[in-house]
């Protein structure tokens, strides 16, 4: 009642008053924007990218060396390495768990582009969100693991540095089936069964 | 003579962790294809003497006087 009463007395607000007032809302919710909020406690390595959290999970070498196709495992007759590589548990500014990402980005499992890069497909590697670095750590420890195997059955954005283009282009030739791949790989001598 | 050797001219070798007996003179690519077809691992890696294979040249003909390991690999993607 009280409310209906102020309404019906008050004055047309001043186009003054309203241009602060929105400059302060939007001030407010630009503050709003840019609060993170960190995921767990501890003492970690992270960084923000756009709106974004990047808790490190692990930092050494890459190596991808062995391919999977139709229950054989192949040698790759020349690896691909990178050191130092990055594994990061990715979070929002709620600190909500959101994926796992690469930097640099450089494999065979990676999800479609996204606001924030490709995310890395976890296929097989089951966990529940981590809450810790200890948790981000041991998943992480598993991706890189599974990593060395290039799972032709279960192909995601090929993502490699220019100088195994030929394998890229190969392996990423949509065009053609997973075993005329594979056959193709084996006749340019790129791969070997393991035994 | 390996460690792992008994004395009937077998060896063991460690197949993701389990223990399998087998000739010492056994030929290690046909046997260790055969070990794994039956168990129904497809996604591994070799270790021979504790180094990882990278080539099949590193696999030895036989079985004798190595240490000889298969490690299963979780597929990624």
């Amino acid at each position: 009642m009280i409310d209906v009463k102020l309404v019906s007395k008050a004055k047309e607000v001043s186009q003054v008053i309203s241009a602060i007032d929105l400059s302060w809302r939007n001030y407010v919710e630009n503050l709003k924007e840019n609060i993170f909020t960190l995921p767990f406690r501890g003492n970690y390595s992270f960084f923000t990218e756009d709106s974004m959290v990047l808790v490190e999970g692990y930092c050494g070498p890459l190596l991808i060396d062995k391919l999977y196709h139709n229950h054989k495992t192949y040698l790759l007759k020349s690896a691909i390495s990178h050191d130092p590589y990055r594994i990061y548990g990715m979070y929002d500014n709620k600190g909500r768990f959101d994926c796992f990402v690469a930097r640099p980005e450089i494999g065979f499992h990676f999800m479609g582009m996204n606001n924030h890069g490709h995310s890395i497909c976890t296929g097989d590697i089951e966990f529940t969100p981590p809450s810790s670095l200890d948790s981000v750590k041991e998943v992480a420890e598993r991706i890189i693991q599974s990593f060395r195997v290039i799972n032709m059955e279960s192909l995601g954005s090929v993502i490699l540095p220019a100088n195994h283009e030929r394998l890229r282009a190969i392996i990423d030739n949509r065009d053609e089936g997973m075993g005329r791949r594979v056959e193709k790989l084996m006749s340019e001598g790129l791969i070997e069964p393991i035994l | 003579m390996n460690v792992n050797e008994l004395g009937n001219n077998k060896v063991t070798v460690n197949i993701t962790g389990e223990k399998v007996e087998v000739h010492a003179s056994d030929p290690v690519k046909e046997t260790l294809k055969k070990i794994l077809q039956e168990k129904g691992i497809d996604s591994f890696t070799i270790l021979v003497d504790g180094e990882e294979v990278v080539s099949t040249n590193d696999l030895p003909e036989q079985f004798a006087d190595h240490d000889i390991e298969v490690k299963r690999y979780v597929k990624a993607g």
